[in-house]
């Protein structure tokens, strides 16, 4: 029989009630005279256990607090390989899921019986989320491009940017609304272009066309057409614009001013000297996308589009004709030179337009007004004109001479009456070297004196070679 | 084919056969207990002939080949390692090989944690206090190798035969 102290078997006893009351004990202290019996293996093997459980309970914790990296545990009690087991699935679904943070939702989990089956849910409906957004992004991307395709080209981006951000796209059916449309022209381009290299032709027009683009951006305008050297331009479309009327003018004071110096820019590098003319008109238009399913584009048609580029052929070169409608949505502030009546087809009065000069508000777009001072040549200068009447000359010639001169302007004298506006052709005879007798181009401004011999002109095309020419028989002298 | 002398390997995936053809009836799949049965009888009789450590290797380099052949006539061509673990994971568990998974994987120093639960070799074998998935240590090393170019020391951590439930595989590259 082996002889148990009752104090030893009491300390098992308490390393077991420890146990099951929720603490860890520490080993059993084995005297050291206890013989090397039973009772001695019994204590051995309680220690173990009680080491193990120590081990495994403080692996749990960590576990618990979600500390994955614990060092395996050496134990080969069964609850210690489903610890193992557990320790094993957490790591492999925390790497499960990172791969999927990382954008791989092909990641399965399988057999982990209702967790596999959550899980494989949760990626699938993932999956299915993210094809449901590249969809919907596709779709985008198609309207988008539809968008700039259709608007990007000629429209500042921060008018993009919010058709772009319209929820419900845009109306591209056509709609009947009031805007504001202004064109601009180069005042005799056709002759000159005729006239010069084509590179430069080309070269000329895109710097001249940038200018203009970049300004017309920034204050708003779309621009709807780009037809050589002419710009068609819309204020309060496809956006509408409470302001699309001061907007344009603005826009128009500022395209005139640039003149200057695209000018300077052309005389740098040899080129001519170009001019433009602006008329800003209001009204109401039909807007929409016009075309075919093969090709179409947003654009204006009525009667508006038509009658501002009626008025915008009354300009001159430096000129901002403005139509009454303009007049009324755009003021306060306007400044007006004088009244020039446009008369139109299909219409039975005129329209008394006026030379925009300025703003009261914006006394940096004031334009220059109009040189008034002529210098009286030497001994006046014969030449034959004629009428032009859309780009056709009129067949008869008829005789007249050049009295005075400005840079831009003449005063002539002929016998025939020449209503105000009339586009003209002169031909000098001068000593120019060359075989066919320079023309220059002009449109008539209006009669100096009441017999009407006298009319001041301005010229919208000279060649180069001949203004010079020209110039050289000034005097100092001034008629007016 | 199968019975030449040689001095280096001469496996190739045709040597399989065409099983199809072979098994119209009884069909591609076998009892583990069959596939466990020519194993250990195999490791037997090379353990009682060429000693523990020969015996360790031989069955290492068959499981690299065996990992190698896998990874070029198996698995498709992957484009990134997730992709490649997740590769594994269907095919094995398709062929009933077992359920393998990763733990952990550190890109920057080329080390992993790999398990295999329901392992073919192991899984309910008596607790012997050893690890014995040599071959599956050889047959991870072998799919990497084939993925990579890179050789990697495989060595087996927990398993069924040391009282493990799964097996757990640290790899590092050499």
């Amino acid at each position: 029989m082996i002889s148990v102290e009752r104090e030893l078997i009491d300390k098992i006893t308490a390393a077991f009630h420890y146990l099951r009351t929720g603490k860890v004990p520490q080993p059993i202290p084995i005297p050291e005279d206890l013989p090397n019996n039973e009772l001695r293996q019994l204590f051995t093997y309680v220690n173990r256990f009680l080491v193990e459980f120590a081990t495994f309970t403080e692996a749990m914790e960590q576990i618990a607090q979600g500390e994955l990296d614990v060092r395996p545990v050496f134990s080969r009690m069964a609850v210690s390989h489903s610890f193992k087991a557990l320790q094993s699935n957490l790591r492999h679904l925390t790497w499960k899921t990172q791969q999927i943070a990382g954008g791989d939702l092909e990641q399965q989990v399988d057999f982990m019986g209702d967790f596999s089956t959550a899980f494989n849910s949760m990626t699938q409906q993932l999956k299915d989320s993210r094809e449901q957004l590249l969809d919907l992004n596709k779709q985008l991307k198609r309207r988008n491009r539809f968008i700039r395709e259709t608007f990007g080209r000629y429209m500042s981006d921060d008018v993009v940017g919010v058709l772009l951000d319209m929820p419900e796209g845009l109306k591209l059916g056509g709609e009947k609304r009031e805007v504001t449309l202004l064109w601009s022209d180069l005042r005799g381009f056709t002759a000159l272009s005729e006239r010069l290299d084509p590179t430069i032709v080309v070269a000329l027009l895109n710097h001249y066309l940038s200018a203009m683009i970049e300004i017309i951006q920034q204050h708003g305008g779309t621009i709807d057409d780009i037809i050589g050297d002419a710009i068609l331009v819309l204020f309060g479309a496809p956006l509408p614009l409470e302001d699309a009327a001061p907007r344009a003018v603005r826009c128009a004071l500022e395209m005139q001013k640039t003149m200057r110096i695209v000018n300077e820019h052309n005389f740098q590098r040899g080129w001519p000297e170009i001019e433009m003319g602006i008329a800003v008109h209001t009204g109401e238009v039909v807007l929409g996308n016009i075309g075919s399913t093969k090709r179409s584009k947003y654009s204006v048609i009525g009667q508006t589009v038509n009658l501002t580029a009626r008025i915008e052929s009354f300009t001159v070169g430096g000129q901002v004709l403005v139509s009454p409608t303009l007049i009324s949505a755009a003021n306060p502030g306007l400044i007006l030179g004088d009244e020039v009546k446009v008369h139109a087809k299909g219409m039975r009065r005129a329209i008394r337009c006026h030379d925009l000069l300025g703003h009261n508000n914006h006394p940096e777009l004031s334009l220059e007004v109009e040189e008034k001072d002529c210098n009286v040549l030497a001994e006046p200068l014969a030449f034959a004109y004629a009428r032009l009447i859309g780009k056709r000359l009129d067949e008869q010639m008829e005789p007249g001479t050049l009295v005075s001169l400005a840079h831009r302007r003449a005063v002539v004298e002929i016998t025939g009456p020449l209503p105000a506006h009339t586009n003209i052709v002169l031909r000098f005879e001068l000593e120019t070297g060359e075989e066919k007798a320079p023309e220059v181009y002009a449109k008539v401004m209006h009669p100096l004196e009441e017999s009407g011999k006298r009319y001041l002109i301005h010229f919208t095309s000279v060649p180069p070679g001949l203004q010079a020419q020209l110039h050289r028989l000034v005097t100092k002298e001034k008629i007016f | 084919m199968f019975k030449e002398e040689r001095d280096e390997s001469q496996f190739t995936w045709s040597m399989l056969g065409d099983i199809e053809e072979g098994r119209p009836n009884l069909g591609p799949m076998v009892n583990v207990a069959v596939y466990r049965l020519m194993q250990f009888t195999l490791r037997d009789v090379l353990i009682r002939d060429f000693g523990v450590e020969n015996a360790d290797r031989i069955f290492f380099e068959a499981g690299k080949k065996a990992g190698q052949a896998y990874c070029e006539n198996v698995l498709s061509e992957n484009e990134d390692l997730a992709s490649f673990f997740a590769d594994i994971q269907r095919t094995m568990k398709e062929l009933g090989i077992g359920i393998f998974r990763v733990e952990s994987a550190d890109l920057e120093t080329n080390s992993f944690v790999v398990t295999v639960a329901e392992d073919l070799d192991c899984s309910g074998i008596p607790v012997c206090a050893e690890e014995v998935c040599i071959y599956d240590e050889g047959f991870i090393a072998g799919l990497l190798l084939a993925y990579s170019g890179k050789d990697f020391h495989v060595k087996e951590v927990d398993c069924w035969g040391s009282g493990g439930r799964v097996c757990r595989f640290t790899v590092v590259l050499k």
